[in-house]
């Protein structure tokens, strides 16, 4: 008795995303890194500030 | 063993003067926004340091150097001109001579003119700004790109744009934070700008 071929379905096919298709994948984002620098104003007191003056801006 | 952050870190060999401020505020919040961080010799306030110690242990924890080699021209006191950005490049290339896997980009604001006053680098492709921040931008954001393995990276203009509203918001960021712009130390400046582009993290 001969081997019993596998039968392998084919991949489906592989979306590409397409400008202004509205659900387009987000590309990986790189990470803002932290200087961690001594004599510099705290960063928890920087975020605070961001914040604020961003929400002042909406 | 390689430093905390050695293959993030780009170490900034620039003038730092007012001429210049421009330029290396640009240069700084790009390296920020292409995920590394920027060094320079500002970061230390111990005065007991021996400068040269100073330079030589922030280029050790750097993988990348920025060199800026355009301020040739001489002092309007002395009327001599400054050797420090020339000697730290060379320290810098001297150090990488040591690690296969450093980088440095040197910049100057005229092509080919670098090869008249050193000419021992003509063999390197170099920079050019033009003495313009938007084009200092491109050139810095064009070499990290090729460094950047944690995802992309904007174009250079939509990175200047970011700068142009970072700017604009500078000094309210200043007022809240009871500083004063012109008074900001590279320090602040460094930690507003990181602060800043985490919390607009838009693409």
């Amino acid at each position: 008795m001969g081997k019993k071929s596998k039968i392998v379905s084919a991949p489906p096919p592989r979306e590409f995303d397409t400008l202004g298709s509205g659900d387009a994948a987000t590309p990986p984002q790189r990470t803002i890194k932290s200087s961690h620098k001594t004599g510099a104003i705290s960063r928890k007191v920087m975020r605070k500030a961001v914040h604020k003056v961003m929400s002042e801006g909406r | 063993m390689a430093a905390p952050g050695y293959d993030y870190n780009v170490f900034i060999n620039c003038p730092f003067d007012r001429p210049y401020k421009r330029i290396f505020d640009a240069v700084v919040f790009t390296v920020f926004d292409c995920g590394f961080i920027p060094r320079t010799t500002l970061e230390i306030t111990n005065t007991g340091e021996v400068r040269v110690d100073k330079i030589a242990r922030i280029m050790d924890e750097c993988r990348f150097g920025y060199h800026d080699i355009s301020r040739t021209s001489l002092d309007g006191i002395n009327r001599l001109p400054r050797f420090n950005m020339p000697f730290e490049l060379g320290l810098f290339l001297g150090i990488s001579r040591q690690t296969s896997d450093r980088s440095c980009l040197v910049v100057d604001r005229e092509p080919y003119r670098y090869q008249k006053f050193i000419s021992d680098i003509s063999g390197q492709d170099i920079g050019v700004h033009s003495n313009d921040p938007n084009v200092a931008v491109q050139v810095v954001r064009n070499w990290l790109r090729d460094y950047q393995t944690e995802g992309d990276i904007p174009g250079g203009a939509h990175i200047w744009e970011r700068y142009q509203a970072f700017k604009k918001v500078l000094p309210k960021l200043c007022r809240e934070t009871r500083l004063t712009p012109s008074e900001l130390t590279f320090n602040d400046y460094a930690t507003m700008v990181g602060e800043w582009l985490k919390a607009n993290r838009r693409f």
